[in-house]
């Protein structure tokens, strides 16, 4: 699997701290050309990127609201211009949230319904196989990865999620073991169970559960891997 | 109309306070320099009852306005902040 | 020498120095200290940094072995994982802070520990914990427990270090008293340690991390009030956890590290800049000087004792060369942090004190440092005069056995702590093979190139704990026991033990029984930890867990059983060929690997049904022990079995119904056969710390079993089978799966929402 030509970058700001284990995924599991972005660097674009994740953490310590402060760094009017030229984003977790934050996404997190911060392993439906995440996933597949976040229940406007609705923007909403949307399998309050949503283009998305922390057989799945293969094929067939 | 308790809850003077810290230092390297410190503290509102209330407001029931005003700040000395890091101040509208 | 000043007799009370204490540091000064002395030596002579009651045991623990770099003495121990790789790690108490604000007190702690570990070079990679609460119908337990579980995870999760095991214990003698240990294990370069001992002359003194404020300074304040007490409100505040801060302070010093720009490095924890610069002058054979002027103060006016007794966190001391300091500065202000040159490094033992420009004190570094060492007097308590082998005929062993195994299982030590360890991140990393729940804690280390799916990964094991009630019936077993029973825990994932740490928790040593108490906790430890080839290369101990309260009109003490805690590193070759707990699949047979005693001194069953547990406790045989433990490690290795459970609280039940309803996939059930010779029902399924597992392998094994068991001279005996969804054992426990599972699962949840009401 030569991957190596294929670039990716990784953000990091003050607080991220799921940075080096997307880079030993990308690097390790999938042979992709990985370097990390300092928050303060100030490459003139962006655009030498495949792709970039925003990887998860507790950027500036989550205070004031989780992704509020990194949403406001300098690095993020790069990633606009990088998403308004169809580059592709993914935002895990606190990626998530700062992708929010930053408006590149809508809608808001909320601090989880039990009010406690939540690690468990979750189940997730695809709604959306059509876009740079999706495409390599089986059809009628579940994917399982754990979540860990404080702040995971999104909320949003009904004009919100009709407009979500329009773009087919809920790209993955929580599911149980057999696929279905139950209140019981919603691990934080999140409106519709959602788990993860896209932009307009579908080149954003963010997404709450990890992806790179199931992305091996030994560490108990490698669903999460999908998320990265489906990127990766997206490239290599663009 | 029911009136309401506004309880300002904010960190001791001496305490280290993270989100001060953290939100000072984004300020900083935006640019805001005219900014010299931050503390970050909660606003709670506690609706009153308005049955309670009207006692409270007619001015002979005096002892019922100072039940009043101990409880509320009990439920902020006990309930609401943590009198260890945290004090708190009380408005009733 | 004469005590004249008055006031100066109250303030070394106020420091918390005895009057023998106050006269040996007269004596050495050769003349009464003033204030800022007073305070330097109080900080270094208290217990917690001179450990001047526990020393003379502690000193007997066997500290080296094979795979030990770096024993005690350092702020951590460092053992040898191969492949130039080396493991760091440490377990330290923070129970007083934690009873005063237990989200605060937990959350430092473990920023504390977590210090402790990076400070010496590695990048932390698992976090555990040891927790003690009063009862869980003590109508404040609820808020201990959520508060104190809040704090560990708000830090740990925002550093991202995952926590991944740990124990909850609840028992009335923690009522005043709860218990946060905290232990951390850390991963560095066999050639990246950094140690505190490495000062060298004309080197920079530099302070890098948060500033200094008036944090947790309880004694000094209150002496301070004393001689100043206009200037002086009570200023000193509790200590408020910044991870966010400490992730930066991390980077910034593994950065700092890996460009080589540190010589030596120590984090500041209680004592602060005292004990930090102290420390470094002391074990480098040097002195310092210090410019009391050039520190970053989070509170104006702050005076020098202030200063040199603060407990702010989030700060360390370091040296480096003076050539190297621009480059160093350039790291820790790239992560927003302070990086302050505050001294340099001289030539005598002395540490050379400026204040507002001028020099302010001279202290000699070895005066200050060498505290005292007390050999307690010590006797053994009356209690334990009543503390008789059970006789279990005096006892109705009641009908009903079914009821007794629901109240087991259910029994919050028991039942699942899953409500507690989902508030922790336990998937950070991408290391985390076995998560928490189960026997040990199981993570792999990442090769070079791990794109190689199929490649041997090496990992390593880790486990915590200790029984109290134990040590309280038998201090010298339970001492051992704890150590033993970490060792069960690791074998029975196929790990081997390589070394400990501990955290001994004790009521005071000022009284003679609790001094005892120690003293046979300390050489049980020593005992087993030399057997097992366990070395003790790091720990702590807190004394003063007691609290005097009334009870109606008399003064008592509340004091909590002796509680030693043990942490404990395994390694295992290749992580593939861990073995969990729990059953795999219907149809598998289970084993009884080793013997049964039926002792039932101590156990939950006592206490629940006869509401007695002041019996004496079974001895453990470590001989026969290190057998045993071996012998299931031939069988993990040899990949002859699916599952592994060792015996502990709750007996040869609560294994089983574990067993049978923790496998993550699916709910599945016993029947089983089990008729010991001389041993009643109730002796053979609710007797605890017995020297077997719990095994099954598939059908028809057992010759294969004991074929490989052979020279061993260990028993095997098969029990029974792994069936759909009923327990059954023998005639006496019929049981339905799912609703087990139900009750283990929600029963912690319970006492922790009540918290909420």
């Amino acid at each position: 699997m030569n991957n190596r030509y294929i670039k990716a970058g990784i953000t990091v700001f003050p607080g991220s701290n799921c940075d080096f284990d997307v880079h030993h995924v990308l690097t390790d599991i999938f042979n992709v050309n990985t370097s990390f972005i300092w928050h303060k660097d100030k490459p003139k674009s962006c655009r030498e990127y495949d792709f970039i994740v925003i990887p998860g953490g507790f950027s500036y310590g989550d205070y004031l609201r989780a992704g509020a402060l990194a949403a406001r760094s300098e690095i993020m009017g790069l990633l606009n211009d990088y998403a308004d030229n169809g580059g592709i984003i993914l935002g895990i977790c606190n990626g998530f949230q700062i992708l929010l934050e930053a408006k590149l996404l809508t809608g808001v997190m909320l601090t989880n319904k039990s009010l406690r911060f939540e690690c468990k392993y979750v189940h997730l439906r695809p709604f959306n196989m059509d876009t740079p995440f999706t495409c390599a996933i089986k059809d009628n597949a579940i994917l399982k990865m754990p979540i860990a976040h404080h702040d995971g229940n999104y909320f949003a406007t009904s004009k919100i999620i009709n407009g979500l609705n329009k773009n087919n923007g809920i790209i993955f909403k929580y599911c149980n073991v057999t696929g279905e949307i139950t209140e019981d399998a919603n691990p934080n309050g999140s409106l519709y169970n959602i788990a993860g949503i896209s932009n307009e283009k579908c080149n954003v998305m963010g997404l709450m559960p990890h992806p790179e922390r199931s992305s091996e057989k030994l560490l108990g799945g490698e669903d999460g891997g999908y998320i990265f293969k489906s990127i990766i094929k997206y490239i290599k067939e663009k | 109309m029911s009136k309401k308790a506004m309880i300002k809850i904010t960190l001791k003077e001496e305490v280290l306070d993270p989100q001060g810290k953290a939100v000072l230092s984004v300020l900083k390297s935006s640019g805001y320099n005219n900014i010299k410190d931050v503390r970050v503290g909660k606003y709670i509102e506690l609706f009153i009852d308005s049955e309670i209330e009207n006692q409270r407001s007619s001015k002979d029931d005096k002892n019922a306005k100072n039940k009043l005003d101990k409880e509320i700040k009990e439920i902020s000395e006990k309930v609401l902040s943590n009198p260890l890091i945290e004090e708190f101040s009380i408005t009733i509208k | 020498m004469a005590i004249k000043a008055k006031v100066k007799k109250e303030n070394y009370k106020l420091f918390g120095l005895s009057l023998d204490e106050y006269k040996k540091i007269s004596e050495l000064l050769g003349r009464e200290p003033d204030d800022f002395e007073l305070g330097i030596f109080s900080a270094m002579w208290s217990e917690h940094c001179s450990y001047k009651s526990s020393k003379v045991y502690l000193k007997t623990l066997p500290v080296a072995g094979d795979n030990v770099i770096i024993g005690p003495g350092e702020n951590a121990g460092v053992v040898d994982f191969g492949d130039g790789d080396v493991l760091i790690f440490k377990m330290e108490s923070h129970n007083h802070p934690s009873f005063i604000e237990p989200f605060q007190g937990a959350a430092t702690g473990v920023g504390g520990i977590m210090r402790d570990i990076f400070t010496m070079g590695a990048r932390p990679i698992a976090n555990l914990n040891s927790l003690r609460f009063g009862s869980c119908f003590n109508p404040k337990t609820p808020y201990y427990v959520s508060e104190v579980v809040k704090g560990i995870g708000f830090y740990g999760n925002c550093m991202g270090v995952p926590t991944v095991g740990g124990e909850v214990v609840f028992d009335e003698c923690y009522n005043d008293n709860i218990l946060v240990n905290a232990f951390t294990i850390g991963i560095a370069k066999k050639d990246g340690i950094f140690l505190s001992s490495k000062c060298e002359v004309g080197n920079v003194v530099v302070y890098v991390g948060s500033a200094t404020g008036m944090d947790g300074m309880h004694g000094a304040t209150m002496a301070s009030e004393e001689f100043d007490s206009k200037k002086n409100k009570k200023r000193s505040t509790v200590q408020v956890g910044d991870p966010f801060t400490e992730k930066l302070l991390l980077e910034a010093c593994l950065e700092a590290m890996d460009k080589k720009l540190i010589v030596s490095i120590q984090d500041m924890g209680a004592a602060g800049i005292t004990s930090s610069s102290f420390e470094m002058a002391d074990k480098s054979g040097h002195g310092m000087t210090i410019n009391l002027d050039a520190f970053p103060l989070r509170t104006p006016n702050m005076t020098p004792i202030e200063i040199m007794l603060s407990e702010s966190q989030e700060r360390m001391l370091l040296a480096c060369k003076k050539e190297d300091f621009e480059s160093l500065n350039a790291i820790f202000d790239k992560w927003g942090l302070n990086c302050v040159k505050v001294g340099e490094v001289i030539d005598e033992n002395i540490i050379r004190f400026n204040h507002h420009s001028k020099p302010y004190k001279i202290l000699d570094v070895s005066t200050v440092v060498n505290g005292p060492a007390y050999n307690r007097p010590k006797r053994k308590p009356k209690y334990l005069q009543k503390i008789l082998p059970i006789k279990i005929n005096d006892y109705r062993i009641p009908k009903n056995l079914n009821e007794i195994a629901k109240r087991l299982i259910t029994h919050p030590n028991i039942a699942s702590k899953r409500p507690v360890f989902t508030q922790y991140d336990y998937t950070i990393g991408t290391n985390t093979v076995v998560p928490p729940g189960f026997s040990a804690a199981v993570l792999r280390v990442k090769g070079e190139n791990k794109a190689d799916k199929d490649s041997k990964n090496k990992g390593f094991l880790l486990n915590v704990g200790g029984n109290s009630r134990y040590t309280y019936l038998n201090p010298y077993m339970g001492g051992a026991l704890a150590v033993v029973e970490c060792a069960r825990n690791i074998a029975a994932c196929g790990g081997n033990p390589v070394a400990v740490t501990d955290c001994l928790n004790f009521a005071s040593p000022e009284d003679p029984e609790v001094m005892w108490q120690f003293s046979e906790a300390v050489k049980g430890i020593k005992d087993a930890a030399t057997k097992l080839k366990t070395p003790v290369i790091s720990g702590n101990v807190s004394f003063y867990n007691e609290t005097a309260k009334k009870e109606g009109d008399k003064p008592t003490i509340s004091k909590i059983y002796p509680t030693p805690v043990i942490g404990m590193v395994g390694f295992i070759e290749d992580v593939n060929k861990t073995v969990t707990p729990y059953f795999k699949d219907e149809g598998d047979e289970i084993f009884l690997l080793g013997r049964l005693k039926g002792d039932l001194g101590g156990s939950l069953y006592m206490d629940l049904v006869h509401k007695d547990f002041c019996q004496k406790p079974a001895d453990t045989d470590l001989d026969y022990e290190i057998t045993l433990q071996n012998c299931i490690r031939l069988l993990i290795n040899g990949g002859m079995i699916k599952s592994a459970a060792d015996i502990s609280e709750g007996g040869i039940f609560v294994a089983l119904a574990e067993s049978s309803i923790t496998n993550p996939n699916k709910i599945l059930g016993f029947t089983v056969d089990l008729n010991i010779k001389e041993l009643s029902y109730a002796e053979v399924l609710f007797s605890e710390f017995e020297q077997a597992f719990i095994i099954t392998s598939k059908s028809h094994s057992e010759q294969k079993l004991l074929k490989a068991i052979g020279d061993f001279n260990v028993n095997l005996l098969k029990i029974g089978v792994v069936s759909k969804d009923i327990m059954k054992i023998n005639n006496t426990i019929e049981l339905k799966s799912d609703i087990i599972k139900n009750g283990y699962e929600s029963s912690l949840e319970t006492v922790i929402s009540a918290a909420h009401i």
